[in-house]
């Protein structure tokens, strides 16, 4: 599984392990050029003040050419120079090329490769001239005859060769002929090796030390800068159905964090009202199928426990009065159930005609006149003379007839109920406002919930809590918009407006 | 036996009380919470059976302010509400049993009789008294092997007696248990109740298994022979 800590950790010890490798590198490298660039412009000076330092006379041998340095075959011994080359470098004796533990070696080439000179540090051995020469000079690493690493120059130079007059010869000029040379100047590198390798030591030290602390630190900050993260991860994890209600801190949280925080509190909080609203629900319906049940079920039982009592007729048409009130409020549960089923699964059909909406709240108002006399309710109608609607007549029937039930209902005995029917054009096409002082602006939120009843304990049998449900699922079937308000403490107005084309008849010798 | 039915469905109100009463069981009715909780804080009831969701005081607060208040009675629930938490809920709160509706009333009444033994500390749902076998389950009383024929209400008088035998049972206890608040009972009702359970239970000859402790009510105890 992918770890956030682990992920960061690992590219941030890598990245600075690279860092690290590559400084070095570079440093070392650096250091490394400047040393051997060094010792080669010291091995460079070297062989050219060789160069400068030395001369050849005009003594020839019987051929006329030159005295050449005999060979160890020809003599049996060492000789450093010939007769004719003459170097002050070599008669200056220089200690550094005398034989000795520290010894610098030369070596010096005609252009044929007969060797003319050779330090006295050298002894028996030979340098060897490079392959190929690239310019006058050039600098390669070599083994010394005394077995040390060594590095070298092999510079090819002019000799001034002093001639005594006529002498003949293409490179002759004004008494001076011009020979080319070659020598060679080796000397252990033993100092920039040394100091390299200290170098190399102390950049591994350090590097070490700097990997450590780093590794070190990277997991220490990983794991500070992750704090927050983990804070929230642990109480994410603590979540659960029953403390819904919890929130993530939004004080003192890493920037990083906050929109995130932020964001999961408001998911809690809509998650929170989902499952208070599916409790509800759950409840809710429970109670409207189990308690119908129950009764029916006491009822039947206790009837059949009287079975061999006598009993009087009233008291089994009491038995049977209930049954039938049993199944015609389940049957009511079902038919209204079913209805919000099609509606939500666009299945209910909807048949468009002409419609007077005055005319619908008139025959509505039939079943609840008697019950608003009953209660002593003051109602005030307001309608034109007619309003036509293209509509379902029996969809519109049905919410009218649920508004007016709910504000039969819920208005207090000798309360107040106005029903208004307008144009619909600037004002709602319908508005039911009655006295209720008993909801709050926190129940407008439920009101439309399938099963939501004010009252908790749900006694009343005769309303189901699904009325309001109803209405909002027609009214979007026939693109109408219900929206409740709590104008005054004790007022609840509902209103219904559409876009539907409104036509006005006037209606003769109404 | 007397039962507090607290419940505000009006139809289970009636037949549930209807099924007790037919078994012998005094019962009052209340409909809402705040009068349940008067109702069972003033009178002393063997069982109390209710109601989750009702008007004005709901269930479980009903039951919270009983136990605060020292009430011990026992409390039988019944509620749609069926959710393991919920029982849960129910039972810590101080519930003693939990019924989901909808039940059978068989399984009720058995769940209203567990409690009411339990009441007064017994397990079985038979007791004896010499010849006299008394069976709560199935409301039967048996003397020497024969079956005895005892109306409801007889049937709980003897009950109570048998509940608490060994016990002297005052007439005021036996009013409160036997007569629920629709009764009005004269003042010698519980006397002239004594006497025909006597008539039925005692054999001719023999001393009555019920005796009268004069000044102070009955009680049931099996004669010295």
């Amino acid at each position: 599984m992918k770890s956030l800590r682990n992920q960061m950790t690992s590219t941030l010890l890598i990245g600075q392990f690279v860092v690290l490798v590559s400084c070095g590198s570079v440093l070392y490298l650096y250091v490394h050029h400047t040393l051997v660039m060094r010792f080669d412009d010291n091995l460079l000076v070297t062989a050219r003040t060789f160069a400068a330092m030395s001369e050849k006379g005009d003594e020839e041998d019987e051929d006329g050419f030159p005295e050449r340095a005999s060979t160890i075959a020809e003599t049996g011994e060492h000789v450093t120079d010939t007769g004719d080359f003459d170097s002050e470098f070599s008669e200056a004796k220089l200690a550094e090329f005398q034989p000795s533990p520290h010894a610098e070696y030369y070596q010096v080439w005609e252009e044929d490769g007969e060797v003319i000179s050779r330090s006295p540090s050298l002894g028996v051995a030979d340098l060897h001239i490079p392959g190929a020469l690239g310019g006058d000079h050039q600098f390669f690493d070599l083994i010394l005859p005394d077995g040390r690493r060594g590095r070298a120059v092999s510079l090819v130079f002019e000799l001034r060769v002093e001639t005594a007059g006529d002498g003949v010869g293409k490179n002759e000029v004004k008494g001076l002929r011009a020979e080319h040379l070659v020598v060679v100047i080796a000397r252990s590198r033993e100092n920039v090796d040394r100091d390299l390798e200290i170098l190399l030591t102390g950049l591994l030290f350090v590097g070490a030390l700097l990997v450590t602390c780093t590794v070190i630190l990277v997991r220490w900050t990983v794991s500070r800068g992750l704090q927050p993260l983990d804070a929230v991860a642990q109480q994410a994890k603590a979540i659960d159905v029953r403390n819904l209600s919890d929130r993530f801190p939004t004080q003192s949280l890493p920037v990083e964090l906050l929109p995130i925080s932020q964001r999961l509190n408001e998911l809690l909080q809509r998650l929170e009202s989902s499952f208070r609203r599916e409790n509800r629900f759950t409840s809710d319906v429970a109670h409207e199928l189990r308690t119908p049940i129950a009764e029916l079920r006491a009822l039947t039982e206790v009837g059949l426990r009287s079975m061999g009592d006598p009993i009087e007729p009233e008291e089994l048409a009491f038995y049977f009065q209930d049954a039938l009130a049993i199944a015609t409020q389940m049957e009511s549960l079902c038919t209204t159930l079913l209805a919000l089923a099609r509606c939500e699964s666009d299945q209910q059909r909807v048949d468009y005609s002409q419609s007077d909406v005055v005319a619908i709240v008139k025959e509505a108002w039939r079943a609840f006149e008697k019950e608003a006399y009953n209660k002593e309710l003051i109602v005030n109608f307001v309608l034109p003379v007619v309003t036509i609607l293209e509509t379902d007549r029996a969809l519109l029937t049905a919410i009218v007839s649920n508004l007016l039930s709910n504000a039969v209902t819920y208005t207090p005995a000798g309360g107040r109920i106005a029903v208004t029917v307008t144009d619909g054009e600037k004002q709602p096409l319908l508005s039911i406002s009655n006295q209720n002082d008993e909801l709050t602006n926190e129940d407008l939120t439920h009101i439309f919930e399938p099963f939501w009843r004010k009252d908790r304990s749900r006694t009343d049998s005769s309303h189901l809590g699904v009325g309001f449900a109803v209405v909002a699922a027609f009214s979007e079937l026939l693109g109408m918009k219900v929206s409740v308000e709590l104008p005054q403490p004790d007022q609840f107005n509902v209103s219904i407006t559409t876009r539907a084309v409104i036509t006005h008849l006037p209606r003769p010798n109404s | 036996m007397r039962i507090l039915l607290i419940e505000d469905s009006k139809r289970l109100q009636t037949y549930l009380a209807k099924g007790l009463r037919q078994v012998g069981y005094a019962v009052d009715v209340a409909g809402e919470g705040e009068h349940g909780l008067w109702a069972a804080m003033e009178n002393e009831y063997d069982v109390v059976i209710l109601d989750l969701m009702l008007p004005k005081l709901d269930g479980i607060s009903v039951l919270q302010r009983l136990r605060s208040e020292g009430c011990d009675t026992h409390v039988l629930i019944i509620t749609a509400k069926d959710t393991v938490p919920e029982r849960v809920y129910g039972f810590e709160q101080g519930a003693d049993d939990y019924l989901v509706k909808p039940f059978a009333f068989e399984e009720f009444l058995a769940r209203v009789q567990a409690l009411v033994r339990r009441s007064y500390g017994i397990k079985h749902q038979r007791m004896s008294f010499g010849d006299l076998s008394i069976d709560m389950a199935s409301q039967t009383v048996m003397r020497q092997g024969e079956e005895l024929e005892l109306r409801p209400r007889e049937f709980a008088l003897l009950e109570l007696l048998a509940l608490r035998s060994g016990q002297v049972v005052s007439r005021t206890e036996i009013e409160q248990h036997i007569y629920d608040e629709r009764a009005e009972p004269m003042s010698n009702v519980v006397d002239s109740a004594m006497c025909i359970l006597r008539k039925k239970i005692d054999q001719s000859g023999r001393p009555s298994i019920i005796h009268t402790i004069r000044g102070a009510g009955y009680m049931l105890r099996v004669p010295q022979q």
